[in-house]
């Protein structure tokens, strides 16, 4: 039952809010029911495992409890975070180092999610940066089901305080009119962007990546529109995700942090990893990153950029492009910093400069899609000769829809303001850190713009759920 | 404009977003009961709305058979792949039979589905007469599958019948042929439902983007590549026995049809090195039904249909391209099938001259 199944949308989403919006006066019930939603979802998704993942947050609260109470808090860490990376390792890599014929087992819902969400926390509570949780508050964290499919990673310290009652209230979690009416229109217009949007640039892509595995002649300008084609239908998807995600939580008076922020905007490779999948990125700063620099050296600091891009790559797959992938970003991010510091670029810029980066910046990242979208390494190698104009086909490509849609997504995403900067206002200050406040006058109020805005993006998106894709990154 | 910049209290938002999609739906549930795109409740086409035909694509071809069939439940059924529905015009059939007669082609049907899809028919019609599609294409030997019939909980699950989306861009599409003169690459049935596709040999539709040959070459080399399995494969056998059983048991007179390709197609199979494995299925299939005493009405090689199809003063080519036989050939067949289940002889045996009914 994935968020964009008609079950999940017109029964599931409408009746658990209600029963919430109902029962959740009862103090007894305060984060019992969202909890016990969690489980039902999960249990609709993935029954098989469902008891898989209510072990792995026992035992993960566990050793939180033993690290926050031991003296050997690091030997304790260690082991929870081996256990941890082990248990995700097992799943996600099974099939790389498993004999061919043995049966792999079925990647547990929201694996990566729940097991980064729950090391961070282990790792703040050693730091002594965690508060002491109940075993409910813990488990609602971590299992509160919007961020299972797909993220966002979520931090305790944005999460956890959401669910301590003020001492006046029954409930922290009693979401007013208001949180509806935002939770709705961020609900509607990210299945929208999922149903609607993302297929077009999947149409787009044509079948150039299918013909770089055959080794058929590929054009310049169609492998561009293709890997193009695959970043828009990519960020689409997965921030449509993410914005549902937090429409759906929002609904139940839970906040979740914005995971993209209108990363096309970005006039360099380091701008561009800040808005583009942020809590990933703020889980590799915060976990990976920063112990690794605690040395002020540059040489350190440049290590670490390119030990957390692998990262980064590995976590998408165990494949040859996907590690050359990690190491074309480190370069590109690294190289970003080194002329930084060379005072060759400044941050500041002006507006040529603004406009240079945005364009080198799309295209470095769609030129990355050949290491990113290819299973191996000779269907990498064809698209890389069909972005380099070697690819042998003829330039100009016969599709037409590419041709028109990607040129207007890129003047859209550039010039247009994005759904997070509409929305700030309604946004907790912590979970969108906006360069700055956004002046439209299309900013999101309570009006008829709006509810017109909402309905028609509902209905186009219904239209088109059946025979949807799964979200790209459900199965992470 | 400023009325729909004023701000509103949160309850008559929510009441605008209601409204709004309540009207959008009306609109478009009219819009599609109107057009009726897949000729599901309408008995007669309305003039420059739904006259003429498209086909249905490939998401909803199971969904539209069904549902056809519990709308108007049939007397015969004809079931197969995409050439029983270009090739079997349904109107002249119902003339021919002098009953209800279904052609349902659901794009590259597996005889592995056809058991399930079979029991759905028989659930919502009376059905007495089954005409099966058989091909090595899709049999269990190969893996090519239709992916609208790749979960099987679909034909259980109403609301997996049709994609909206679908019904509406098919509405549309529908709306614009009639309404606007047809392009000489449209594929339509036409009043009288008769498939007509371009029979320029596919160039117009490719855009140019390769050849004629080489699109078929690919198209027989992907098939091909699925087609790895022994020939006499024994879920064949047991698919097969299943549909026969369950046929006969509900008094369905079931006869197996193996329909015309084109002599094109036929070379590649050659050279393709399938024809001994081809010939080897098609025995075992023959040998399976006459365990039943079922009829196989083999047109794959039979020359006096093509002759009298060839030969015929008609407009309309024998192939619209390698493996889709059109009208013109399909209407023969329908008359020699007419003929042949009434003498209702085994393949084996059949003999003497075919002659069409006026």
């Amino acid at each position: 039952m994935s968020f964009t199944s008609y079950w999940f949308t017109l029964a599931f989403l409408p009746l658990s809010v209600y029963v919430f919006h109902r029962l959740i006066s009862k103090s007894q019930l305060h984060l019992l029911l969202p909890l016990l939603i969690s489980l039902l979802f999960y249990y609709l998704n993935d029954a098989h495992n469902l008891f898989l993942f209510c072990a792995s947050v026992g035992v993960n609260w566990l050793m939180a409890r033993a690290i926050a109470n031991s003296n050997q808090k690091k030997i304790y860490l260690a082991l929870a975070i081996a256990g941890n990376l082990c248990f995700l390792a097992f799943y996600k890599y099974a099939k790389v180092f498993m004999v061919s014929g043995t049966a792999i087992p079925a990647l547990p819902l929201g694996i990566s999610y729940f097991t980064f969400t729950q090391i961070a926390f282990l790792v703040d509570t050693a730091r002594g940066q965690a508060r002491s949780t109940n075993p409910l508050e813990y488990a609602l964290f971590v299992a509160w089901f919007p961020h299972l499919p797909a993220g966002p990673l979520l931090s305790h310290k944005d999460m956890l305080p959401q669910f301590m009652a003020a001492p006046e209230k029954l409930s922290a979690l009693r979401p007013a009119p208001r949180d509806y009416a935002v939770g709705i229109t961020l609900f509607a217009i990210g299945l929208f962007k999922k149903a609607c949007i993302s297929p077009i640039f999947q149409n787009a892509q044509g079948d150039v990546f299918l013909r770089a595995g055959q080794g058929d002649p590929i054009g310049l300008v169609e492998t561009w529109i293709a890997c193009l084609g695959f970043l828009f239908e990519t960020y689409y998807d997965f921030c449509g995700y993410s914005e549902m995600a937090m429409g759906i939580s929002r609904m139940f008076g839970i906040h979740l942090p914005v995971n993209f922020h209108a990363p096309f905007k970005s006039s360099s490779p380091v701008e561009f990893w800040t808005r583009w999948h942020i809590t990933l990125g703020a889980f590799m700063r915060d976990y990976l990153y920063r112990p690794l620099t605690r040395k002020r050296q540059v040489w350190r600091h440049y290590a670490a950029l390119f030990i957390v891009m692998m990262a980064v790559a590995i976590w998408h797959g165990a494949t040859i492009p996907l590690l050359i992938f990690g190491v074309y970003q480190g370069l590109l991010v690294t190289g970003n910093h080194a002329l930084r510091r060379l005072n060759i670029i400044s941050r500041q810029g002006g507006n040529l400069q603004h406009w240079a980066g945005r364009v080198f910046t799309l295209a470095a990242i769609a030129f990355s899609v050949s290491l990113w979208a290819t299973p191996n390494w000779d269907e990498a190698w064809h698209v890389i000769l069909g972005l380099l104009g070697a690819g042998q086909g003829s330039v100009w490509p016969y599709n037409l829809t590419g041709i028109i849609a990607i040129p207007g997504a890129i003047a859209f995403n550039w010039l247009a303001p994005s759904l997070i900067d509409l929305m700030s206002r309604e946004l907790p200050a912590w979970s969108v850190q906006l360069k700055k406040a956004t002046t439209s006058k299309w900013i999101w109020k309570p009006n008829l713009a709006w509810a017109a805005a909402v309905a028609v993006a509902l209905c186009l998106a219904l239209i088109n759920l059946s025979g949807l894709k799964e979200f790209k990154y459900a199965g992470f | 404009m400023q009325v729909f910049k004023n701000n509103l209290s949160i309850g008559r938002f929510f009441v605008s977003i209601f409204l709004i999609a309540a009207g959008l739906t009306f609109l478009i549930a009219g819009l599609i009961f109107v057009v009726d795109p897949y000729a599901i409740w309408r008995h007669q086409a309305i003039q420059r709305i739904n006259e003429i035909k498209l086909e249905t694509t490939s998401a909803s071809q199971v969904g539209t058979a069904v549902l056809r069939s519990a709308v108007h439940p049939p007397d015969v059924l004809i079931l197969g792949s995409s050439r029983v529905r270009r090739g079997f015009n349904e109107t002249f059939a119902s003339q021919l039979y002098r009953s209800s007669v279904q052609v349902a082609g659901i794009n590259a049907l597996q005889l592995s589905n056809i058991k399930d899809l079979f029991s759905t028919f028989r659930q919502r019609a009376q059905i007495k007469k089954l005409y099966l599609e058989v091909n090595y294409f899709t049999s269990n030997a190969c893996t090519l599958k239709n992916e609208a019939l790749a979960n099987k909980s679909d034909l259980a699950d109403p609301l997996h019948y049709f994609s909206p989306q679908d019904a509406i861009v098919h509405s549309l599409r529908t709306l614009k042929i009639n309404l606007f003169p047809l392009r000489s690459f449209d594929n339509y049935f036409d009043v009288q439902g008769r498939y007509h596709d371009d029979p320029s040999e596919g160039m117009s539709r490719t855009g140019g983007m390769e050849t004629y040959e080489s699109r078929y070459n690919r198209l027989f080399q992907s098939m091909t590549n699925r087609c790895q399995r022994q020939a006499s494969n024994a879920a064949d056998t047991k698919d097969l026995s299943d549909i026969i059983r369950l046929a006969q048991a509900r008094q369905t007179e079931i006869i197996l049809l193996i329909l015309p390709v084109s002599a094109r197609w036929q070379t590649r199979i050659q050279q393709g090195g399938l024809s001994p494995k081809v010939t080897q299925w098609k025995k075992n299939i023959i040998l399976v039904a006459s365990q039943f005493h079922v009829p196989v009405l083999d047109y794959e090689e039979h020359s006096d249909v093509n002759a009298l199809a060839e030969n015929s003063n008609h407009a309309m080519p024998m192939f619209w391209d390698e493996t889709h036989f059109s009208n013109r050939l399909g209407d023969y067949i329908l008359r020699d099938m007419q003929y042949a289940s009434h003498v209702a002889t085994i393949h084996n045996n059949r003999q003497g001259s075919l002659t069409p009914q006026p």
